[in-house]
C-alpha cells in the first residue's frame, strides 16, 4: 500500500498543522499493524470500521479506520512539514 | 451517511426547493433590471414572504444579502458608532465578535462583552450594568449556536427601547428553528440566513430593519435602477442591494420557507425535540458525558456535549471515519461562550438534526456514542 499525497485540512482545533495522508488502496489489518510500530498505538476492533491511531510524541499522530482510503495526520502547531515525507517513506517503505 | 450538522448547513434540501432552482437554471434567466423577462413583482413576494414568516409589519423592510455574517457586517460597519459603545453577549458568533473587533482595534468603537450564565443564558443584571449614555448598540444572538439557548429578547429589548438604544438579533439559528415576532419585540435590525434551517442554498440571506432607521451600504454599484444617476440610489432595496442579484438562492429561501409553512413550523419543533429526548436520554446513561443545555428555554436545534477522556475532535472524526455520521466539534467559531462552559481547551461536541432526520438515524448515533464510550473506557 502507497501513501501518494498530502492535503491539508482547514479546521477548527487540531491547529494548522492537520493533513490527510491519501492511499492507493483502501487501509487494511496489514496497514494498521504496520503503523501501529510508529508509537503508541490504540485500536478499535468492535465498530463497523475499526478506528486506530498512533501518537509519536512531540513529532505527529496518525489516525485513520480500516476501510478507507485516507489517513490523517497532525502534526505539532510550528513544526516543519518534513516530517511528512518521513512518514511517507515508512508507509511505501515494503519493510 | 447520517447527517447531524443542520447546525452548520441543512442537508438534505426540500424536493420542492431542488426543483424550482433547477427548474429556474433551465429557463431564460430573471434578471432584475438587467433584461427584458425579470419579474420584480417576484422578488418583492419573496420580501413579503419572508416578512411575514418573521412577524414585521410594514415599518420594516427586507434586503437580500449573501447571509447572515453580510447583514451583521452591514448594520455593524453601516451605523455611525464612532465614539460609541456597543453592547454583545459572551454567545456571539466571530461574524459579530470580528467587525466589532477591527472597529474597536481602530479606536473607533468601545466593545462590552455581557456575561451569560453555564447554560449560555444572558445576565440581564450585566447587561444593564454596561449601559452607559454612550451605548449605541446591542447585538443578541438570539439562539445559542452551541447551547440551544434561546434568549428573552422581549425583555432584552424592553431594556433597551427604555434607553434609545438599538436592537440587532442575530437570528442564524433562530430562523427555521423558533417562532420570532420582531414587530412585537420592536427590533431595530434581524440578520438571518437561508442555508441553514430555512433549506435555502448557501450564498442567500437577508437583513430585516426598521426603515426608520440608517445605516450606511456595505456596497455600491449597479442596481438595475436609475442607471443614469451617478450616485447610489436612495430608494429601497437598491440603496442595499447593488450588483447582480442571487435569484436561484432567493427563489431557494422562498421555496424552504414555504416547505417550512407547509409543514408547521411547530410540527419542526416537535420533531427535533423527540429526537433530541432520544440522544439527550442515551447520554444520561453515562457518567463521563456532559451535556451543556438549559433546563428551559432550550429550542432542541443543537446539543453539545463532551465525553471525558476524548475530544470533541476525535470523536467527531471517529463518528465520520468509523460510522459515517457527520456532526461537528470545536468551537463553532464562538470562542468566548466556552470559557462559561468550561470547554475552552477542546470546546464540545455539536449535533443538529433537521426535520428530515429519522428516529433510526439517531437509534444509529446512539448507538454509535454507546460504543464509543464503551471502547474507551
Amino acid at each position: 500500500m502507497k501513501l501518494m499525497y498530502f492535503e491539508i485540512v482547514e479546521n477548527c482545533l487540531e491547529g494548522l498543522n492537520v493533513y490527510d495522508g491519501y492511499l492507493d488502496e483502501n487501509i487494511n489489518e496489514d496497514f494498521v499493524e504496520k503503523i501501529s510500530r510508529m508509537g503508541k498505538f490504540i485500536f478499535m476492533k468492535d465498530i463497523p470500521k475499526p478506528y486506530f491511531r498512533v501518537i509519536v510524541r512531540s513529532k505527529f499522530t496518525i489516525k485513520g479506520s480500516i476501510g478507507n482510503d485516507t489517513i490523517r495526520i497532525i502534526l505539532p502547531d510550528g513544526a516543519s512539514p518534513d516530517i511528512l515525507n518521513e512518514i511517507k517513506n515508512y508507509i511505501n517503505n515494503e519493510n | 451517511m447520517i447527517y447531524l450538522n443542520n447546525a452548520s448547513t441543512s442537508f438534505p434540501k426540500p424536493d420542492l426547493v431542488i426543483n424550482e432552482v433547477l427548474n429556474y437554471l433551465k429557463n431564460v434567466p430573471n434578471n432584475y433590471g438587467r433584461g427584458s423577462t425579470y419579474r420584480s413583482d417576484y422578488i418583492k413576494e419573496v420580501r413579503d414572504l419572508i416578512k411575514n414568516f418573521f412577524n414585521a409589519n410594514d415599518d420594516y423592510f427586507n434586503i437580500f444579502t449573501s447571509g447572515s455574517t453580510e447583514s451583521l457586517n452591514l448594520v455593524i460597519k453601516g451605523l455611525n458608532l464612532e465614539n460609541k459603545e456597543v453592547i454583545i453577549t459572551a454567545n456571539e458568533h466571530n461574524s459579530v465578535i470580528r467587525p466589532l473587533k477591527y472597529l474597536e482595534n481602530k479606536g473607533k468603537i468601545n466593545l462590552n462583552i455581557v456575561d451569560i450564565d453555564t447554560f449560555a443564558e444572558i445576565n440581564l443584571e450585566h447587561l444593564n450594568s454596561l449601559i452607559t449614555e454612550k451605548t449605541a448598540l446591542v447585538v443578541i444572538n438570539a439562539i445559542s449556536n452551541v447551547t440551544g439557548t434561546v434568549q428573552n429578547l422581549l425583555e432584552i429589548a424592553k431594556i433597551l427601547k427604555q434607553r434609545n438604544i438599538l436592537l440587532l438579533i442575530d437570528g442564524s439559528q433562530l430562523a427555521g428553528n423558533y417562532p420570532i415576532n420582531l414587530s412585537e419585540i420592536d427590533a431595530d435590525f434581524f440578520a438571518y440566513t437561508g442555508h441553514k434551517s430555512l433549506f435555502g442554498m448557501q450564498g442567500i440571506g437577508g437583513l430585516i430593519f426598521k426603515k426608520n432607521v440608517y445605516f450606511e451600504p456595505l456596497k455600491y454599484g449597479g442596481t438595475g435602477f436609475r442607471s443614469n444617476y451617478l450616485y447610489q440610489p436612495v430608494e429601497l432595496p437598491h440603496h442595499y442591494e447593488s450588483g447582480t442579484q442571487n435569484i436561484p438562492g432567493i427563489i431557494s429561501l422562498k421555496k424552504g420557507i414555504e416547505f417550512i409553512n407547509e409543514v408547521g413550523l411547530e410540527n419542526i419543533i416537535k420533531h427535533k425535540e423527540e429526537l433530541m429526548n432520544k440522544v439527550i436520554n442515551n447520554l444520561q446513561n453515562y457518567e463521563c458525558v456532559k451535556i451543556y443545555k438549559p433546563a428551559k428555554n432550550y429550542s432542541n436545534s443543537v446539543l453539545s456535549f463532551t465525553i471525558d477522556n476524548i475530544t470533541p475532535e476525535e470523536l467527531s472524526y471517529i463518528l465520520k471515519s468509523s460510522f459515517d455520521i457527520e456532526v461537528r466539534a470545536g468551537l463553532h467559531c464562538c470562542p468566548l461562550i466556552h470559557k462559561y462552559l468550561g470547554t475552552e481547551k477542546f470546546g464540545t461536541i455539536r449535533i443538529s438534526p433537521s426535520y428530515f432526520t429519522t428516529e433510526d438515524e439517531i437509534d444509529t448515533f446512539n448507538n454509535a456514542i454507546s460504543k464509543i464510550i464503551e471502547e474507551f473506557k
